[in-house]
């Protein structure tokens, strides 16, 4: 495994120990909303993503690395629609993440992992539709990107 | 003065090929009208000639025929047919027309998006592109479909694009890959 991979792969486990370091601080401002759901639902699944990256990359011998203690760029969040937009910031970012993993896995010059490449996807697309979950509450005319993660 | 004596070495005498002053039994020394003309004539045959030189330089060397990978083709003729549906579908979608719009929109992108990608790997153009609105398509008219089956369609072309990515490399992979979580997005959006 290439070193540039590697390295996306541990971006990708970033992005996940932060989404699910966000959500617990989005969620709080979402107490008595019907959106709060929807962030539970979103927070374990990004908790569970965290946890098999983690293992997946313990797995492949190498060392995950560790969550920040703190992620000073997602504050402040003091309302239900500031959550709402921190939710659908957290989801893009994601969705950047594995996409890019995606594309270090897909180097035509590169090793072919077939396994990432399939993990990223799946990934990429649940961090997708979990944007436009939220998007159809915070901005319904634009619900959707036309490229994820670009 | 070095500049006078300069000038006046450079003078051309006026006399210089007078007829006057050109011996009738020597004609095969021009004329400076001729010398002049001729001189002309070189100058501009020699001019075009350059010119010809580098139109032939400049003219593309032929190139070895290529082809779009096959899984891209068959994702722009996707979404081609995912725009014509939509077209077909869209004058009677009532509370649902706005969410087509949308997802309408970002078909149109990734046919622009996939169009351009054949075209650079495939080295020749990538057929008509559709229509910036949504009203008229250039693609035979499609069977009107519900929103229900609208969003299977959706879910049937996330999964397809997938497995076209998977059959690629390189930015093109990663763009079905993009283009296949979208279409996911598209499914959530018709929910």
């Amino acid at each position: 495994m290439t070193a540039t991979l590697q390295d996306a792969w541990q971006a990708a486990l970033g992005a996940e120990q932060r989404a699910a370091f966000g959500y617990g601080l989005l969620g709080a401002h979402l107490h008595g909303s019907p959106q709060l759901p929807l962030a539970i639902t979103c927070s374990d699944q990004h908790e569970a993503l965290r946890d098999a990256t983690e293992q997946a990359i313990a797995a492949a011998g190498l060392t995950p690395q560790a969550p920040a203690a703190d992620y000073p760029d997602l504050y402040p969040v003091t309302s239900a629609a500031q959550a709402g937009a921190l939710a659908v910031r957290l989801e893009d970012d994601c969705a950047t993440a594995w996409r890019y993993l995606y594309a270090v896995a897909a180097q035509p010059n590169g090793t072919q992992a077939r396994a990432l490449r399939s993990t990223a996807q799946s990934a990429l697309t649940a961090s997708a539709v979990r944007a436009t979950q939220w998007r159809r509450v915070t901005d319904p005319s634009a619900a959707t990107v036309a490229f994820p993660g670009l | 003065m070095t500049g006078g004596e300069s000038e006046e070495n450079t003078q051309v005498p006026p006399s210089s090929g007078s007829p006057a002053e050109s011996p009738a039994t020597t004609p095969v020394r021009p004329s400076r009208r001729t010398f002049l003309l001729g001189g002309g004539l070189a100058v501009v045959a020699g001019a075009g000639a350059g010119v010809g030189v580098e139109y032939w330089r400049d003219r593309p060397a032929p190139v070895p025929q290529r082809h779009a990978p096959a899984p891209l083709r068959a994702a722009l003729a996707a979404e081609r047919d995912l725009l014509a549906v939509l077209d077909a579908a869209l004058p009677g979608a009532g509370a649902a027309a706005p969410f087509l719009r949308q997802v309408r929109a970002d078909h149109l992108a990734h046919e622009r998006a996939l169009a351009a990608a054949v075209t650079e790997a495939g080295g020749a153009p990538a057929g008509t592109s559709a229509p910036p609105t949504g009203t008229a398509s250039t693609a035979p008219a499609a069977p009107v479909r519900s929103v229900a089956q609208l969003r299977q369609g959706e879910t049937d072309a996330s999964r397809a694009a997938a497995r076209r990515a998977r059959q690629l490399t390189g930015r093109n992979a990663a763009l079905l890959a993009s283009i296949a979580a979208c279409e996911a997005s598209h499914a959530e959006l018709l929910a």
